[in-house]
């Protein structure tokens, strides 16, 4: 009896081992390894010809995934006529990144409009799903390469960079019947061919304005948009001054990027957005953002007439962490649940604050009337720049005692030799043991590496398979553990 | 359009439908699991499910599987549907949220099986025409290539190479700009 057992089980055993030797990936159908084929980046698309006979046709059956910038490896640009004609069609994506530009800026040194319009003639691109380019740092920027135009009826993802879109041309304006992510960064675009532009994109659920010249007003009225993002201006007389979202029945995100200068005068009013839950990252002093009756100038309330409950997730930029501030947030947005700060450094942050009052952030008096009637359902907290002066200590400590279903508390401080030390002795100043809600972390983290790149900000746009954007607030480099 | 038809789907939500594996058990779901399935749904358009929907190509062990996974993705589908009739609910919104932070960590953690299972899963999505689970699945086998040789591939994927040294000279020639 136990012999047989014993002889099932090596029988077992043995097939277990054949059936990890079988080749069992190759047996796959022919489209299901050109869909694997395609999503792979370029070069390693291209190299699964040599893995073996079975594999060789797959690449060139498969839709081309041309990406000259895909993570670690970089493809120089000379080399992209010859991967077009080493592959029949259809394309399935065809991107050159502002990224990429910047770092290989020498070697495009003019504007790629010529190129790229040759290039985006191959028929290994027919039929083309995703577009994104950046033409170049020239001045004056290049009209829309003609040839883009031929996959207005496949894209599904479009960036569009440098380029100028002409104007008057509204009988041969793109209709873009599918496409769901757009993005325009430094385009050239009046306010007319905007308006027809948006209207062309019936199903877009994602829109990143970064760097629009020649608009100063943008509508929005869509149905489909569930994200919406744009790049606060510098002072410029030709950048987009005033944003209406008159009515986006499905926007979740509302984005800002870039430092807002004092003397920029951008006005956000967004009429209906009814599900209008992320909002941020709204810097210090510009634009003026209407939610409705409730005005914003920069990161301050100027007018709180009317709650909006639907806004889960803010992140604010600040000169000086400002608790009063915070709170007249929270009066607004009642339901927050994800706050964010970052703290402004610089040259410029420093101008500002001496010219801002004192603050002590003392509220033990002030607030505490407050307390007892400000439900605060804040689960998270993440504050760059934390200094853990007496303001700063107040301002986190009043959270540490009163945000009572809070799950996270991140500070970013800088590291200097004796951090641990340091960093206890801030645990004991925030009171953590008396912390109001018990199973809270409080994690000091090390000021990261923090240079956004304008992939991150399209990440954060367009990416919408998070409920929060700036859960990557930082790369955070080390941490220390909560209690 | 869809809050017309909304009451048609809910009536057409109650009816079941019997899946039948290759080893002959027999699965009940609802018609909307079910026709996340492209395959499926065709079968129910021409009316031949009386009787059940034999799955000659796909196991019990899998069939439960894909199941689970339907089950979870058409429920999402579901709430999407109802939120847009009653988009000013915060309290609804709240759902919407966690709920979409849910079916992703569902994603990861339906990932976490074993090669075989993987690929059979990739079959079962194949026949079926589950686009979701297909793509989540391909994306599982392309993000366990990337950034690998051909040697490495093969090693990991048993793959026989039975190209010959012209061959893959040929290949190397044509696509040179890959192996540089």
């Amino acid at each position: 009896m136990e012999m047989v057992a014993r002889t099932g089980r090596r029988r077992r055993l043995e097939e277990e081992e054949d059936e990890g030797r079988i080749d069992r990936i190759s047996g796959l159908p022919d489209g299901v390894l050109g869909e694997i084929v395609s999503l792979l980046p370029t070069k390693d698309g291209a190299r699964t010809q040599l893995l073996s006979r079975r594999w060789l046709p797959l690449w060139r059956s498969a839709p081309l995934n041309l990406d000259v910038y895909d993570d670690s490896v970089s493809i120089p640009l000379s080399k992209i006529p010859s991967i077009l004609s080493s592959h029949p069609g259809p394309g399935r994506r065809f991107s050159i990144p502002l990224d990429y530009l910047l770092r290989a800026r020498k070697d495009c040194s003019s504007t790629l409009d010529g190129a790229l319009d040759g290039w985006l003639q191959s028929p290994a691109l027919n039929n083309l799903q995703e577009l994104e380019f950046y033409l170049g740092f020239g001045d004056p920027r290049s009209p829309l390469p003609a040839s883009a135009r031929r996959f207005a009826s496949t894209l599904r993802v479009a960036s569009f960079g440098a380029c100028n879109f002409p104007d008057g041309d509204n009988a041969g304006a793109l209709h873009l019947p599918v496409l769901k992510q757009l993005s325009l960064l430094d385009v050239m675009i009046s306010e007319s061919s905007m308006r027809f532009l948006l209207a062309a994109c019936p199903v877009l659920q994602s829109l990143m304005l970064n760097g629009i010249i020649g608009c100063s007003c943008i509508r929005i009225m869509s149905r489909a948009v569930r994200s919406i993002a744009i790049k606060v201006q510098y002072y410029w007389a030709r950048g987009v001054k005033l944003l209406i979202i008159e009515d986006a029945p499905c926007l979740e995100r509302l984005l800002l990027f870039g430092q807002g200068q004092k003397h920029s005068d951008m006005i956000i009013s967004v009429i209906r957005a009814p599900k209008l839950s992320v909002l941020g990252q709204l810097p210090s002093e510009v634009p003026r953002l209407e939610l409705g009756p409730t005005i914003f100038q920069g990161a301050r309330v100027v007018n709180s007439m009317m709650p909006v409950p639907s806004v889960k997730v803010l992140a604010l930029t600040h000169i000086n962490l400002s608790l009063d501030v915070v709170i007249d947030f929270m009066k607004c947005f009642p339901c927050l649940e994800n706050l964010y700060i970052r703290m402004a450094c610089g040259s410029y942050a420093k101008s500002l604050q001496q010219t801002e009052p004192m603050i002590t952030n003392a509220w033990r008096r002030k607030h505490r009337n407050l307390i007892s009637t400000l439900d605060i359902h804040l689960k998270k907290i993440v504050v760059t720049n934390y200094r853990g002066n007496k303001a700063h200590v107040n301002f986190a400590s009043f959270f540490v005692l009163n945000a009572r279903v809070l799950e996270s508390m991140v500070l970013e401080v800088y590291v200097t030799d004796d951090n641990e030390a340091w960093i206890e002795r801030q645990r004991t100043l925030l009171q953590i043991k008396n912390r109001s809600s018990r199973g809270a972390r409080f994690d000091f983290v090390s000021s990261g590496w923090r240079t956004f790149h304008n992939h991150m900000w399209s990440e954060q746009a367009h990416d919408l398979s998070t409920a929060d954007p700036f859960v990557r607030f930082h790369d955070w480099h080390w941490s220390f553990q909560g209690p | 359009m869809a809050s017309a038809g909304s009451g048609d789907e809910k009536a057409a939500a109650a009816a079941m439908i019997t899946l039948i594996s290759s080893d002959n058990e027999k699965f009940e779901v609802t018609e909307a699991t079910a026709t996340l399935s492209q395959t499926i749904r065709h079968m129910i358009e021409d009316g031949c499910t009386d009787g059940g929907v034999p799955l000659p190509n796909v196991t019990s062990k899998i069939l439960a599987r894909v199941i689970e996974y339907c089950k979870k993705h058409a429920t999402a589908a579901a709430g999407e549907e109802g939120s847009s009739s009653s988009f000013s609910d915060a309290a609804f919104l709240e759902v919407d949220r966690a709920f979409l932070e849910e079916l992703e960590e569902f994603d990861d953690a339906f990932l976490e099986v074993d090669r075989a299972t993987l690929f059979d899963l990739i079959l079962a999505a194949n026949y079926l025409d589950i686009k979701g689970l297909l793509n989540l699945t391909c994306q599982k086998v392309a993000d366990s290539v990337k950034g690998k040789t051909p040697e490495q591939i093969r090693e990991m994927y048993n793959i026989v190479n039975d190209l010959t040294p012209e061959e893959e000279a040929e290949i190397r020639r044509e696509t040179q700009w890959a192996f540089e």
